[in-house]
């Protein structure tokens, strides 16, 4: 088991009228699983992975994260959690445009102050790995939107992360492009590494293992 | 990490132009700004500390009643030395005399030449590039120059042992050759002689007189009691309980004043010239500050602005494992790249300006880049320049919440607003003070300029006396009544411009005893009250039948008041004047006879046609040449060994006040860049608005809004910001201004016309600054900014 989260609840108050979220949310992740979440636009989806990424707080309920129960730690500890274990990939891939490749895959080591050494070993490894080599000096906007995104994916993954969290990572591509990055989720989760993706797309949601599906906060089915 | 900081910020820097063109502008402006100030108020405050016993060093003053002079006496010194063991040393100097050297068949005019102790040189540090500091001049008719000075008279050769002739009348040997004063020292002779030169025909010296005060004294005390505050006022006390003794009155009070403090804090009649002024020192600096602190705000602003951009950066990097005081750093290493880069050029404005600066300033300042100091002030400078401006940014970026961010949903906090808002009414209350204050400062300037002084000073040609002329006043006179062109002269012993005199010796029927009242006096002729077109209000000037013994006075009105008598009785009423009775015959309209920061003193005018000092003719414009030239002819005849020097009274009049117009100068320039860093930054942050605001520009539009109501829109919110910093603005100029009003006796009041003035000029230049992009935006077409989303 890699994450728990038990009887969840996030609201916000609106108008004196209390409006949820995320309403009791029961849901177990299992190291080396392939979860999608579904569900219409405002059921909660990108809220229940900012809760699960620690980006975001929730108001009652549990949540252990690798045997630690998230909901009593501190904000430092807790980013220090997710800093360790958790990579995040997005829709529109959010790289930092004043920076390369290679520096924004750099850039998750060096706030985990890994050696320079280390640092050009594992970038050089990633960007073998995803053969995106000759593009280490390009910068973010010389890329295509596919090529963006694989450079997302592997700077959440340079860390080494037991957890990746996407959010809805082929939304802003075409088919083809689809294609190639939810294969490569594939070929990452088959190596061990566990993936949360939120999705539209019911091809996008065949590639994981399991699928959640949300309304107005509240899992309706697992399948 | 920190390199990794560096590129980030080096990037963002290239990336964003006009932020950082903006930035850097204002930026070094202000430091080069602040460095020249500090390297002035540096030299201001350092004055006369080289010497190494400055702090055991004291000048003797003498004050009675409210004059208070710097001055002291000739016997006083000496004699207080031999009886007390708590001065160690005692050295006197002279006022400035204007003297005439002669070497071989060259003639030099010089201003700068005092006799002094012999003991001068090993009292204060000036040092010797030739000769021994005991030994140049124990000798009588011996002379001390400076490099310079030794370079002009002897060129290449050696300048030891050679003869000046002086005045024409005797020789002086040169014994010694010193370093060029430093630029901090009130002492600013260029040769001097011994005393023993003088010692024997000088009455003073040679009969050690204590109640005459014309001369400079310095103590040095020892160092209990030089070392504490309290010993010095009980020594003092004990001067005075001697002195009072001595001189057989009460009249006088004795202070010694410390030499460190004799540049900034002394407000001395008859003082050594070129004084500076603590009041200045402080002005500057804090609007030295101030300029730095309005790049500063800049920098503040424009980067909170561009917090929108900035914003999906820290998201990112949060969620990728960023802490907040990773990002606090990555942001202060930005503001700091800037403002080292600003600094570079800062420096550079400086060594180009400089020049320009001295000559403003009249200084000799210069930017020694071997100080450790100075790299080190420097480094203080980018330090605390780029963490100041580089913090807020710096804890508001790094506070932005990831989720928020990324998902787009940045809104200004009202805080930030609130903060920047803040800003920028700073700015502006910076820059209306500044315009306030340069308003006031041209406006009592030409107060004083134009300032009826009670004389007419128009076309006034001045002559000092010199060399021969002292001696052959008599041909002088007749030389000018022979000539039509001059014969509205007359001669007097001072200038009636800056009266040096004065005396306690006047009595009265019905006079308090040892009030203290020092009334200053003036030697004239019989012709000097209608030249000079002064007003006699009762009785009659002087008359050309004037008998040696001048029993007549002609006083003023302010000393007919304090007599208690007005233009009715005052006529014909006994007054003692220096041990002897005479008579008022005539009472003369108060006119100014000293600069116009003190009020108009008692006066007393007596006839005398010896011994005069000066010489003034009246023209009119179109004579003006020919009366030159018909004085230089009488002046090469009387007087062929002295080159024939002139001035007019009205040029002397404003160089009385240069102190205040070089202050004017640099204030100007203060404010108009105080200004124009403040439009930089209004400029930059209306930029943004404008962009930000874009969409919401573009919705109007098509709504049917008008690009008037649109301008308008864009530049309410600078203007309310405006008005409240001129309502700020006001009580502080109005404060700060009054009390350099007063250093003045005569002054303007400050009108509410001024604050007006100010207003419009800001509120003009922020909506010419912030029109352009106003306007940029309103016209632009709406298709393109809503096209984006």
């Amino acid at each position: 088991m890699i994450l728990q989260l038990k009887d969840l609840f996030k609201w916000v108050n609106s108008g004196g009228q209390r409006i949820f979220l995320l309403n009791d949310i029961d849901f177990t992740v299992n190291e080396g699983e392939f979860i999608s979440i579904m569900g219409p636009s405002g059921s909660g989806k990108t809220t229940l992975l900012n809760v699960i990424g620690m980006l975001d707080n929730f108001n009652e309920g549990e949540y252990t994260f690798l045997e630690e129960s998230v909901h009593t730690l501190k904000e430092k500890h807790r980013a220090k959690l997710y800093k360790e274990y958790i990579g995040f990939v997005f829709q529109s891939y959010h790289l930092i445009d004043e920076l390369t490749v290679y520096e924004n895959i750099e850039t998750p080591l060096l706030y985990k102050n890994y050696k320079s050494s280390e640092r050009k070993a594992m970038v050089a490894d990633m960007l073998d790995r995803f053969n995106i080599v000759g593009k280490k000096e390009l910068f973010p906007s010389q890329l295509s939107g596919g090529q963006q995104q694989l450079v997302g994916i592997a700077r959440a993954l340079v860390s080494n992360p037991k957890l990746i969290l996407a959010d809805e990572p082929t939304g802003n591509l075409n088919s083809t492009q689809s294609e190639e990055i939810m294969e490569l989720f594939k070929t990452l989760n088959r190596q061990g590494v566990t993936i949360i993706q939120v999705t539209h797309s019911e091809s996008n949601a065949a590639y994981g293992s399991r699928t959640l599906h949300l309304k107005d906060g509240v899992i309706v089915n697992t399948h | 990490m920190i390199r990794n900081y560096f590129k980030i910020a080096w990037r963002n820097l290239i990336q964003s132009k006009s932020f950082s063109i903006l930035n850097i502008v204002g930026l070094s402006i202000g430091m080069a700004c602040s460095i020249l100030i500090l390297l002035w108020v540096q030299n201001e405050i350092s004055y006369d500390k080289f010497h190494t016993d400055s702090k055991k060093i004291y000048r003797c003053i003498v004050g009675s009643g409210d004059f208070k002079t710097a001055t002291s006496s000739a016997g006083m010194g000496p004699d207080l030395k031999e009886e007390m063991s708590e001065i160690e040393a005692v050295v006197r100097t002279t006022k400035f005399e204007r003297t005439l050297f002669s070497v071989e068949n060259k003639v030099f005019e010089e201003d700068r030449f005092m006799y002094v102790d012999p003991e001068f040189l090993s009292f204060f540090d000036f040092p010797l590039l030739k000769g021994k500091k005991e030994e140049v001049l124990k000798e009588p008719n011996t002379i001390v120059l400076t490099e310079t000075m030794a370079k002009k008279f002897f060129g290449k050769k050696n300048a030891l042992g050679q003869i000046i002739k002086f005045n024409n009348n005797k020789n002086l040997k040169v014994t010694g050759v010193l370093k060029d004063l430093p630029p901090n020292s009130h002492f600013n002779f260029d040769f001097i002689s011994s005393t023993l030169t003088i010692a024997k025909q000088n009455k003073d010296f040679a009969n050690k007189i204590w109640g005459q005060f014309n001369y400079y004294s310095y103590y040095k005390l020892n160092e209990t009691v030089s070392a504490s505050k309290i010993e010095v006022a009980a020594f003092e006390d004990k001067i005075n309980r001697i002195a009072s003794k001595r001189l057989d009155s009460n009249a006088f009070e004795f202070r010694l004043q410390p030499l460190e403090d004799i540049h900034l804090h002394s407000n001395l009649q008859l003082d050594i010239a070129g004084h500076g002024s603590i009041q200045y020192v402080k002005i500057f600096f804090i609007v030295a500050l101030f300029i730095l602190v309005v790049a500063c705000i800049n920098f503040m602003n424009l980067a909170t602005a561009r917090s929108a951009k900035r914003g999906k950066e820290v998201g990112i990097r949060k969620a990728i494992g960023a802490q907040r005081r990773q990002l606090v750093a990555q942001f202060l290493s930005e503001s700091l790249v800037l403002s080292l880069i600003a600094l570079v050029i800062a420096v550079g404005l400086v060594v180009v300006l400089m020049p320009y600066f001295n000559e403003i300033s009249g200084k000799t300042l210069g930017v020694d880049f071997t100080s450790g100091g100075f790299w080190l002030s420097l480094l203080a400078i980018v330090l605390v320049t780029g963490v100041f401006a580089g913090s807020y940014p710096a804890l508001y970026l790094s506070g932005f919440n990831p989720v928020k961010v990324l998902k787009g949903h940045l809104k200004t906090s009202g805080g930030n607003l609130f903060f920047r808002n803040g800003l920028v009414t700073m700015q502006f209350v910076i820059s209306a003070v500044l315009i306030v204050g340069t308003g006031v400062v041209y406006k009592q300037l030409n107060f004083i300029k134009d300032k009826n002084l009670g004389f007419n000073k128009s076309n006034m040609i001045i002559v000092p006396f010199k060399g021969e002329i002292f001696k052959k006043q008599n041909a002088l006179v007749t030389a000018l009544q022979q000539n039509p062109l001059l014969e509205n002269y007359s001669v007097f012993n001072n200038m009636p411009t800056n009266l040096d005199t004065g005396t306690i010796e006047i009595d009265w029927e019905g006079k308090e005893k040892e009030d203290g009242l020092v009334v200053p006096n003036l030697a004239v002729d019989d012709k000097f009250i209608d030249v000079f077109n002064i007003d006699v209000l009762a009785g009659r000037g002087f008359s050309k039948k004037f008998t040696a013994s001048g029993k007549n006075l002609v006083i003023n009105e302010t000393l007919m008041r304090l007599m208690g008598k007005d233009l009715m009785n005052i006529i014909g009423e006994p007054l003692e004047w220096k041990g002897t009775k005479r008579n008022v015959i005539g009472v003369v309209k108060n006119f100014h006879f000293k600069p116009l920061h003190y009020n108009v003193e008692p006066l007393v005018m007596l006839q005398r046609n010896r011994n005069s000092r000066f010489l003034a003719i009246r023209t009119t414009i179109n004579q003006t040449e020919a009366s030159l030239k018909a004085l230089e002819h009488i002046h090469a005849k009387l007087n062929p060994a002295f080159p024939f020097t002139y001035s007019f009274l009205d040029a002397d009049l404003e160089n009385l006040y240069e102190g205040e117009q070089q202050m004017e100068t640099i204030f100007n320039i203060l404010a108009l860049l105080a200004i124009f860093i403040s439009c930089l930054g209004i400029y930059g942050l209306s930029a943004f608005m404008a962009e930000q605001r874009v969409k919401e520009i573009g919705v109007r539009k098509v709504l049917g809004a008008t690009t008037v109501s649109l301008v308008n829109l864009l530049t309410k919110d600078f203007l309310k910001l405006v008005v409240l910093a001129l309502l700020i603005s006001i009580p502080l100029s109005w404060y700060y201004l009054n009390e350099w009003l007063h250093t003045f006796a005569y002054r303007i009041t400050i009108s509410s016309w001024m604050f007006v003035l100010a207003g419009v000029l800001v509120l003009s230049i922020t909506l010419l600054t912030v029109s352009y992009q106003s306007i940029k935006s309103a016209i632009a077409n709406p298709i393109k900014s809503l096209r984006t989303e």
